[in-house]
């Protein structure tokens, strides 16, 4: 009986440490792969493979990749296609999963035979797709993904029409530095190539402009507890605290900061745009200044136009970049595609790197020799309850 | 000096989170040997429970009453339907059933509720006592309080009630119990349904503090198996001090040495016992039964 139990006990250690490393991979769900257009005939169509996480945890951020892409895609067929030829958007759920987002992408390429790629949620995911799509020299783009390393690859056919983490804690800092009097800040951050990213890169850039840095902690991927983090950066005494991560921990930070009696400045990053930080931390988030690629605006026609069609097709308000800039994307191909007049991949990928002032709904857009967009971000606060956007580049 | 105290408060307070999940976990197992990895689900289920519940105007505390109810229901059924009919069967199938339990419930919930993170209102939401620059909030020693309560009847339940006897017996020597009479089958059904509901108060409590979503289980669970296996397999005692020993270990950790390490460092804890001290730290080494 004893030695059974030890047995079963050692199972359950072996067990648990499995799980563990489970743990951060969303369950699979399987359902979203259906394509959004009919597919007739196969020849007379430009299939745009999509990939991002329609399942788990990020699914929310992807449905609305999905939305933006698939409005694009309507919008351009109801208009004819581009060179007679209709668009047909073929949707891949690749659960946040490497391995997964692998597999889908080397599915479209090899059996779908996609002429353009757009994709994903997650960096790391992006990085080993579009190792795929740049061995057939697939005209590739990334609305979403911000680590710096993906267009710095060397890669010809890769395009990103959003600022990447180094610009947009460089234009952070600057604002900061020049607008608000914090100078002593702290950084919690997400254990993520993502999180540790941009807080290194907010890190260099506010001590090279004269600003310090107290400490950084660190979370990981859905936890819950932050008490530790918070009590030892409230021993630091700094004058403001930087999340560097997403919404769904970050809100619970601010809560939890909350509760512990801090009162701060917050600052955080693009993920913290639209509904979600207010609906999450509530109370806890009032104040809050972050980055925004993207905000439904009044007074901009050519936003005003993407949020009402949005709105119409799927109900609810675009209110962060999540759909916006793969709506850009999908339209910044038929641009490529119209100028090069040719479905070739190489022609389509020198015409999109001719592509100069392309005016898309989140601004100004020209891409860098390594396929990075010149873009600039805003800069919102939670006021009230409400996201305002307090700073604009012109 | 704050800081060590808030450290400690803070420490204090996760284990006593942990060892009211873990004491379901724990009770389940000493009874029907079952190491059962949907425990972590049982907690989601409370708080969505609750959720819901609030949102539909019912108040939090009669939520947190019904989460127990709900969870303990859905226990049943899990029970009938992937638990009860491998009775005979060897322990591993039962834990791979389990296994198969906690995803099939966490797919479930994002299927009905989706996967976004939902918040849960309590009376003390954002409220906190500061005790001299220690700060705690009022919901989190609601948390201690009735995990507190919680324990001690569970510990009091299983010393000195026919039930707890009953139960005591059928996971010393189920074969044996049944010759005396013990009604080991039920014992076990009322025992799984008592240890997932447990949980299922840790989830309706912890959900204005957490927010709800269907993933939230997981890491409990893992937490939970960590304090149980630190504790003694099927020890309840060893279950609570385990809890507050881990709860200490993360929030120390996490405070001197590093967050990014805190969970490496309690799982190095964990190895470090298995090693040394497999039946657990409170468990004595009994003598092999015959």
């Amino acid at each position: 009986m004893n030695k059974w139990r030890l047995k079963t006990v050692g199972m359950c250690g072996t067990a648990i440490l499995v799980l563990s490393l489970l743990n951060a991979c969303a369950p699979p769900k399987g359902a979203d792969q259906a394509s959004s257009s009919k597919s007739s005939g196969s020849k007379e169509e430009i299939k745009i493979g999509f990939v991002s996480q329609l399942s788990g945890g990020g699914a929310l951020y992807g449905k609305q990749m999905e939305n933006g892409a698939k409005l694009a895609v309507d919008e351009i067929n109801k208009k004819g296609g581009i060179l007679g030829k209709k668009i047909k958007l073929i949707i891949q759920d690749d659960q946040a999963n490497p391995s997964e987002s692998v597999k889908v992408t080397q599915r479209l390429v090899t059996e779908d035979r996609i002429n353009a790629w757009i994709g994903t949620l997650k960096s790391s995911d992006t990085l080993t797709d579009i190792g795929i799509t740049s061995k057939q020299d697939i005209p590739s783009f990334v609305p979403v993904a911000v680590a710096n390393s993906i267009t710095e690859s060397d890669y010809t056919n890769v395009y990103r029409n959003v600022a990447n983490n180094s610009m947009q804690a460089k234009m952070f800092v600057d604002y900061i530095l020049k607008k608000q009097p914090h100078k002593k800040l702290a950084i919690i951050a997400e254990n993520t190539d993502y999180g540790r990213g941009l807080s290194e890169d907010f890190k260099s850039f506010f001590e090279k402009g004269g600003g310090e840095i107290v400490n950084v902690e660190y979370y990981n991927v859905g936890q819950k507890e932050f008490n530790d983090q918070l009590t030892k950066i409230k021993g630091e005494k700094p004058d403001g605290i930087v999340i560097s991560g997403l919404v769904a921990e970050g809100a619970l930070v601010l809560k939890q900061a909350q509760d512990l009696g801090m009162k701060t400045q917050w600052y955080s990053f693009g993920g913290f745009s639209g509904a979600a930080p207010i609906k999450l931390a509530g109370k806890a988030a009032d104040g809050m200044i972050h980055t925004e690629y993207f905000t439904p605006i009044k007074g901009d026609k050519k936003i005003e136009t993407f949020v009402n069609a949005y709105k119409t097709k799927f109900g609810d308000k675009p209110d962060a970049y999540y759909s916006a800039a793969t709506y850009d994307a999908v339209n910044l191909y038929a641009e490529g595609v119209k100028k090069a007049k040719t479905l070739d991949n190489k022609k389509v990928n020198d015409a999109l790197h001719s592509i100069s002032n392309y005016q898309g709904v989140m601004g100004s857009i020209s891409f860098q020799e390594d396929g990075q967009a010149t873009t600039k971000v805003w800069m919102a606060q939670i006021k009230d309850g409400a996201q305002t956007v307090i700073f604009r580049p012109e | 000096m704050v800081e060590f105290a808030q450290t400690l408060v803070n420490g204090l307070v996760l284990g006593a989170l942990y060892s009211l999940v873990a004491l379901g976990l724990t009770l389940i197992y000493g009874v029907m040997g079952l190491a059962n990895f949907a425990q972590g689900e049982f907690a989601m289920i409370g708080g969505f429970s609750a959720f819901f519940l609030v949102q539909e105007g019912v108040s939090y505390p009669l939520a947190v009453v019904i989460g127990f109810a709900v969870a303990g229901i859905i226990g049943l059924l899990v029970h009938l339907l992937a638990f009860y009919p491998l009775r005979q069967s060897n322990h591993i199938n039962m834990m791979l059933s389990s296994l198969g339990v906690s995803l099939f419930l966490v797919n479930l919930a994002q299927y009905l509720f989706s996967p976004n993170p939902q918040v849960v209102k309590s009376p003390l939401s954002g409220e906190s006592f500061n005790l001299g620059g220690i700060f705690i909030s009022q919901q989190r020693v609601l948390i201690v309080v009735i995990s507190f309560i919680l324990c001690l009847a569970t510990f009091l339940l299983l010393k000195h009630t026919k039930f707890g006897r009953s139960v005591q017996a059928a996971s010393l020597d189920p074969d044996t119990a049944t010759l005396y009479g013990v009604p080991t089958k039920r014992i076990s059904f009322m025992t799984f349904i008592l240890g997932v509901a447990l949980t299922g108060i840790a989830g309706a409590l912890l959900a204005p503090v957490y927010n709800v979503y269907p993933t939230m289980g997981i890491s409990l669970t893992l937490k939970a198996f960590v304090v149980v296996v630190l504790g003694g397999m099927g020890n309840v005692s060893g279950a609570i001090a385990g809890g507050v020993i881990v709860g200490l270990i993360e929030s120390f950790a996490g405070g001197y040495i590093s967050t990014g390490f805190q969970d490496a460092i309690v799982f190095t804890v964990l190895f470090v016992v298995l090693i040394l001290k497999p039946q657990g730290i409170l468990t004595k080494v009994q003598g092999e039964k015959v």
